[in-house]
């Protein structure tokens, strides 16, 4: 399923490969008035250089904290997360993140808000407004340029704070349920886009949604999370050529894979649709 | 609101609607109430010792106007340095009050307080402590103006969606680039809001200096007007603070759009 054999060559300019993510260990406590707040972990994770993987949960199961701690923008309370092999200490720098609303500044044309990361990254402007415009290209956003986002659609606007992601070509993209504010017909479009435009760069990705057509339909593997506290409790690899089809529907695999997910969900409690026991239900309730 | 009536007959679109209507109905009014003064004071034959006519101190505003804009320069002046200084101030106060928890608990409080006060009252202070030059008008209209930018600024600063310090992290992007980039122009609409406010305090808080001490300016040409029972005089000094007060307005709502030319878009 990895795209690189052995050890990514960093140094080297064009296709940069993705880095290598791993986390062992992972905690976070919350200290609140009722007292401590198990939200995440003890878990382990690894991302494979240039691997799109998904991390699936239901909400409020510390999977978005989960992606901060390993950006490096929140601290774990416990165990490490090393990025190409070194502890993450401070902030990662060499990503670009998305976020479920767009976050793009309403004072900064759609072209100036991708030109961001040129501006703070002191990055050569020429160049990146080069592959800003190739972005907005694939991305479909030609002509939108110079339109402020207050005149963009729900999804244009995330289409550009997706450019915003990748125009100084980081080597890590993590996105917290990107599509989750648009509606189903844009979701479908934007997902196969990020898939052919990711399937160009093959940056390592971590993904974080709550869909599971959406994980299935991206990743290489899905890591599937359980909550109170959050731990990765499950492992799907996603063994399907890409592209994947718009209609998932026609794979029979895509059928297997989400009914395994369900299955996952429901005896972790996320579901219940009355297949299970009482008995088995008050296990997962005791999970 | 068109007439079809109307329009029949005429080259013009004088429906309630059209751009003409719209400049010339205020216009006249204004000439309708000056002209309805002027008959009333010939009418009830009121001395202009005490109510000026229109047509007095129009005339005066007109053959004094050299004086008249002299001491209006002196009084606009202050109102654009104290701009400047209250401006700066309060910005860089509301920054650091919102970025440091220890300070909003503390100096804000006391900040309130002073608002509190009635500033105008406290000009006699103001001039004992600076003299009558430039110096005492220009400190207590600076800390005029400088109230309603903090408050306005604080909330600007307050409303970045905390995410976005995540995504300037990522960027590895340092305090200032952070200030320069995201936060003050996030800021800055709420900063002319305060501003526009500030506008009106300043030029109440300047002329009322100037009534107090001051060696220049329009509250101390209507001070002298009054010393001399000169009533046109002092109509055509009010009408200029009034007209600079206009201005300034006008100059802070320009500057606004020319600055923030996004907000013509906002829904």
């Amino acid at each position: 399923m990895s795209m690189q054999g052995g050890m990514p060559n960093r140094a080297s300019s064009g296709t940069q490969p993705g880095a290598a993510i791993l986390g062992q260990q992972v905690t976070k406590t919350f200290q609140s008035k009722a007292g401590i707040n198990h939200a995440l972990g003890p878990t382990d994770f690894e991302i494979k250089p240039g691997e799109f993987v998904s991390i699936i949960g239901a909400s409020g199961c510390g999977k978005s904290t989960l992606m901060l701690i390993t950006a490096g923008l929140i601290p774990a309370s416990g165990g490490a997360v090393f990025v190409d092999g070194e502890k993450l200490e401070r902030p990662l720098t060499d990503i670009g993140i998305v976020f479920q609303d767009h976050l793009l500044l309403d004072f900064r044309t759609a072209f100036d808000n991708v030109l961001l990361q040129q501006q703070i990254r002191r990055l050569d402007r020429e160049v990146l407004a080069e592959r800003a415009t190739n972005l907005f290209k694939k991305l479909g956003l030609s002509g939108a340029e110079q339109r402020y986002p207050s005149q963009l659609s729900g999804g244009m606007r995330q289409r550009v704070s997706i450019a915003r992601a990748l125009v100084h070509e980081p080597s890590i993209l993590m996105m917290d349920e990107p599509f989750g504010a648009l509606d189903a017909i844009t979701r479908t479009q934007i997902r196969h886009d990020l898939e052919l435009l990711w399937m160009e760069t093959r940056k390592t990705v971590l993904f974080i949604t709550h869909s599971i057509e959406e994980a299935i339909g991206l990743s290489d593997r899905v890591l599937v999370m359980s909550r109170g506290p959050g731990r990765i409790i499950e492992e799907i690899k996603i063994d399907l050529p890409r592209p994947r089809p718009v209609h998932l529907g026609d794979y029979p695999e895509f059928a297997e894979y989400a009914n395994r997910i369900y299955g996952i969900f429901e005896r972790i409690g996320v579901y219940n649709f009355g297949t299970k026991t009482a008995d088995e239900k008050h296990t997962a309730a005791h999970a | 609101m068109k007439s079809p009536v109307w329009r029949s007959g005429f080259p013009f679109d004088l429906s309630l609607d059209s751009r003409i209507v719209k400049v010339l109905l205020p216009v006249l009014t204004l000439v309708a109430s000056l002209v309805a003064w002027e008959l009333a004071e010939i009418y009830f034959q009121i001395p202009s010792y005490l109510v000026p006519r229109p047509s007095e101190f129009l005339g005066r505003f007109y053959t004094d106007f050299p004086e008249i804009w002299r001491q209006t320069s002196a009084t606009g002046i202050v109102i654009v340095l104290a701009f400047l200084v209250g401006g700066v101030v309060g910005i860089a106060l509301a920054y650091l009050i919102v970025t440091f928890r220890s300070l909003e608990d503390g100096a804000y409080q006391l900040i309130v307080f002073l608002q509190i006060v009635p500033k105008t009252i406290t000009a006699p202070l103001f001039v004992t402590w600076f003299g009558v030059d430039m110096t005492p008008k220009l400190a207590m209209t600076a800390f005029i103006t400088f109230f309603p930018v903090l408050v306005d600024a604080m909330t600007g600063f307050r409303s970045i969606d905390q995410r976005l310090y995540h995504l300037s992290r990522s960027m590895g992007a340092s305090w200032w680039q952070t200030f320069i980039h995201l936060q003050f122009p996030a800021a800055l609409p709420h900063i002319f809001s305060g501003l526009k406010i500030a506008t009106v305090y300043a030029v109440t808080a300047v002329i009322v200096v100037e009534f107090v001490g001051s060696s220049d300016g329009l509250g101390y040409l209507i001070v002298q007007a009054v010393g001399t029972m000169d009533m046109s005089l002092m109509f055509a000094a009010i009408l200029a603070t009034s007209l600079l007060g206009l201005f300034f307005n006008l100059v802070v709502t320009s500057l606004e759009y020319a600055l923030m030319p996004w907000l013509k878009y906002r829904a």
